[in-house]
């Protein structure tokens, strides 16, 4: 049994500079599996409830699961669980690409870095050793820059690495980590990174990743073959259209529904969307498609250099969130600006989304007259539809400079530092930012902006099923159930450690079929949905802990007002289906009226406080 | 002629599934160091295939001292893991940087088609692989 494990753990503290190794005891490995649960459950273990975000008693944690570095289809991503200087509470942030192959050959299921470096300092972790090297050289360096002086410097042609730019260095408050243009996004884990002094971490993986049952192993791989080749060959595969023009392929489709978040929430719809969908970017700039390891989707898109009135720009993306933030929010219709944006977002390491949000925030406060149109200097105005104005901007923000050092600590705090009435419309919830879809518009969205343990993410919502219309996007019977039962499975699929992406395709049965016969353990599809009901009540109490409470589940203001462009049959959101579905939500999920889980149902799960 | 793995880079989306499949293959295991095929990526540009092109008169099979290497019927030089010593004549004798060492196990490591299999083949939803001549 659990021979897909390496079954240890590399403890690196930066304070310190001593390096030790543990091992995973296979209770722990049973009960966890790996990648969100293993950080998880150590992270909440390990780290005050109290630890400054940005201090020294942080901890990041940096997992990979049992099927990552195999043959299974969609289980390339990395997992980052630390906690978030924008919410206070735990993050699990995610980056596909090559590095959970890498890493997993490492074999170490985990890497934990722990104190503050005194200066800027890179980590190799090689089959020569784990080396901690200083490197005041690479201060301010682009992500691109770092990621090729620690490979050139390591000598190694196979080291992945992980990395921040200017953006971790300088705190900003939603800085990614960024992994050969792969984002671990959310929640501000490059900042971590920065306030650590961790600049780029290389992994050389060269060890063997077996399984326990190689032919059991090898029929559940098949199976998930089979069942991409199948979906991925009809002419309605969102996957299918994702591996052709990238995942803004939906954009048509959601602004056609009055899904698409525009000018700030103001409209539902962006007139000149179809200027910055996948289908329109594909179709005039080179592109080809590139995949993380072993993915048939290959959702990727590279792009080939563009000459751009800010320079030549060669890029992997944009993805559909980055067109959505930095693009219909403020209304930005230009795909170069898109292009110029997102490369900007990768060399500063910033996540799009928050950073998209942010900006949008600074324009809608200077439609409201909370902020000058000329508080840029240099002949920017703060206006809608200005992409000049988006591009300097991005650049304050990642140096801090002016209002872009108010903006760098997210909108929340924004909205604090600038009042006004202005957080009634910060588009935020406990302090992250916005993901690209409308509470306003669709009932699940509303629930898991609300609920989730992020904060306003995505990633656990039912957004196929509303936009489709399997279920009315306006319907709250039984939603905040299916929210619930989405928010599991995620992350029980986040234990091995899952693309979202494969949720689409493969049924639960798949992927336990695959977490058995990889691991000779023998969950149930019951057993693997508590896996994910335990995950995400050991994060509620954390962060209920944290100071993160059942008050901060909700939406701000903006989201109970009616967009200008409505259609008439849509319902817009009203308080009292919002308070419905936070109760509904609250009963389904076990938890008293203050949003607090009862004992009797952490004892159903096997937690005690 | 001898069949041979063909590789159309510009198909190719760099998902390494190829090497996966080539290890759990012949190992039983996965490690794309104990792969006969690897991609090598080099963006913006296209990526660069590595792989045994079955030459007619493989340079690799007499630079082995150990006998390792020994030609098929179909014509095909296979390594015989036991009898590899890791020396790396091998490797410096191809000149077409078809044969490496597996870092790990320090075993010769090159395309020998699956005795005519090649099932790589299959796990390319790309297509960019095809057994040609």
């Amino acid at each position: 049994m659990f021979e897909c494990y390496g079954k240890k753990l590399l403890r690196i503290d930066l304070s310190t500079r001593s390096v030790s190794e543990e091992p995973l005891r296979e209770p722990f490995i049973e009960r966890w599996v790996g990648g969100m649960g293993f950080g998880t459950k150590l992270f909440t273990t390990e780290v005050p409830a109290t630890a400054d975000p940005l201090g020294p008693d942080n901890t990041i944690y940096i997992s990979v699961g049992p099927l990552n570095g195999t043959l299974a289809p969609l289980f390339a991503q990395t997992c980052i669980v630390t906690k978030s200087p924008l919410t206070g509470g735990i993050i699990n942030s995610y980056a596909g690409g090559h590095l959970a192959g890498s890493l997993k050959a490492t074999g170490y299921d985990v890497i934990v870095f722990e104190g503050q470096a005194e200066g800027l300092v890179y980590v190799l972790v090689t089959p020569d050793g784990v080396r901690i090297v200083d490197c005041p050289e690479l201060a301010g360096a682009s992500v691109r820059v770092a990621e090729a002086a620690v490979k050139r410097a390591s000598g190694r042609d196979d080291l992945h690495t992980l990395g921040i730019g200017l953006a971790g260095e300088n705190r900003v408050r939603y800085a990614a980590v960024i992994s050969e243009t792969r984002a671990f996004g959310r929640g501000g884990v490059g900042a971590v990174f920065g306030s650590k002094n961790l600049k780029v971490v290389g992994v050389a993986g060269i060890g063997d990743v077996r399984v326990a049952d190689a032919e059991g192993f090898s029929a559940a791989v098949d199976a998930a073959y089979q069942a991409f080749r199948e979906d991925l060959a009809q002419p309605w595969s969102l996957l299918g259209s994702f591996g052709q023009v990238g995942t803004g392929s939906g954009m048509g489709l959601v602004n056609e529904k009055h899904a698409l978040a525009t000018r700030h929430h103001h409209f539902s719809h962006f007139e000149r969307a179809e200027q910055i969908s996948g289908q329109a970017i594909a179709a005039q700039y080179p592109t080809r498609p590139v995949a993380c390891l072993g993915c048939p989707v290959h959702c990727g898109m590279l792009h080939k250099p563009v000459e751009t009135k800010w320079g030549e720009i060669w890029t992997r993306g944009p993805e559909y969130e980055t067109t959505y933030s930095l693009g219909s929010l403020c209304l930005n219709d230009d795909p170069e600006m898109l292009f110029k944006a997102n490369d900007q977002a990768e060399e500063y390491g910033m996540d799009t989304l928050s950073l998209g949000v942010s900006v949008a925030f600074a324009l809608e406060c200077a439609d409201r007259g909370l902020l000058p149109r000329d508080a840029l200097g240099d002949g920017y105005v703060l206006e809608f539809g200005n992409p000049d104005t988006t591009i300097h901007l991005i650049d304050m923000i990642a140096h801090r400079e002016g209002l872009g050092d108010t903006l760098a600590d997210g909108v929340r705090r924004a909205s604090q530092a600038i009042d006004g009435g202005s957080q009634e419309f910060a588009l935020q919830v406990k302090g992250l930012e916005f993901a690209a879809w409308m509470p306003e518009r669709m009932r699940g969205i509303a629930v898991t902006f609300a609920t989730s343990n992020r904060g306003a993410c995505h990633k656990r919502a039912p957004i196929g099923m509303e936009l489709m219309e399997v279920i009315p996007m306006d319907g709250i019977e039984g939603r905040a159930a299916l929210v619930a039962e989405i928010q599991d499975k995620v992350n029980a699929i986040f234990t091995l450690v899952a693309c979202r992406f494969s949720e689409f395709v493969l049924p639960l049965e798949q992927f336990v079929a695959l977490l058995n016969t990889a691991t000779g353990l023998d969950y149930t599809p019951e057993r693997f949905m508590q896996l994910g009901e335990a995950i995400w009540t050991l994060e509620r109490l954390y962060n209920l802990a944290a100071g993160v409470e059942g008050d901060q589940d909700r939406l701000p203001n903006i989201c109970f007002e009616v967009p200008e462009d409505f259609p008439p049959e849509a319902k817009p959101l009203t308080r009292e289906d919002f308070a419905t579905l936070l109760r509904d939500y609250y009963a389904t999920r076990g938890w008293n009226e203050q949003g607090r889980p009862t004992p009797e149902r952490l004892a159903a799960l096997g937690l005690h406080e | 002629m001898v069949q041979r793995l063909i590789v159309d880079v510009e198909k190719c989306t760099e998902c390494r599934a190829c090497e996966l499949k080539c290890s759990f293959v012949h190992f039983g295991l996965f490690n794309p160091g104990k792969s006969g095929i690897r991609i090598v990526s080099d963006w913006p540009e296209l990526p660069r295939a590595r792989v045994c092109i079955q030459c007619e008169e493989p340079a690799c099979l007499p630079a082995c001292p150990t006998g390792a290497l020994v030609l098929t019927k179909a014509g095909v030089v296979e390594v015989v893991h036991e009898l590899c010593i890791g020396c790396g004549l091998c490797v410096d004798a191809c000149p077409y940087d078809g044969i490496w060492l597996d870092p790990l196990s320090d075993i010769a490591v090159k395309c020998d088609t699956c005795a005519g299999r090649f099932e790589c083949v299959a796990t390319c939803f790309a297509g960019a692989l095809s057994v040609g001549e």
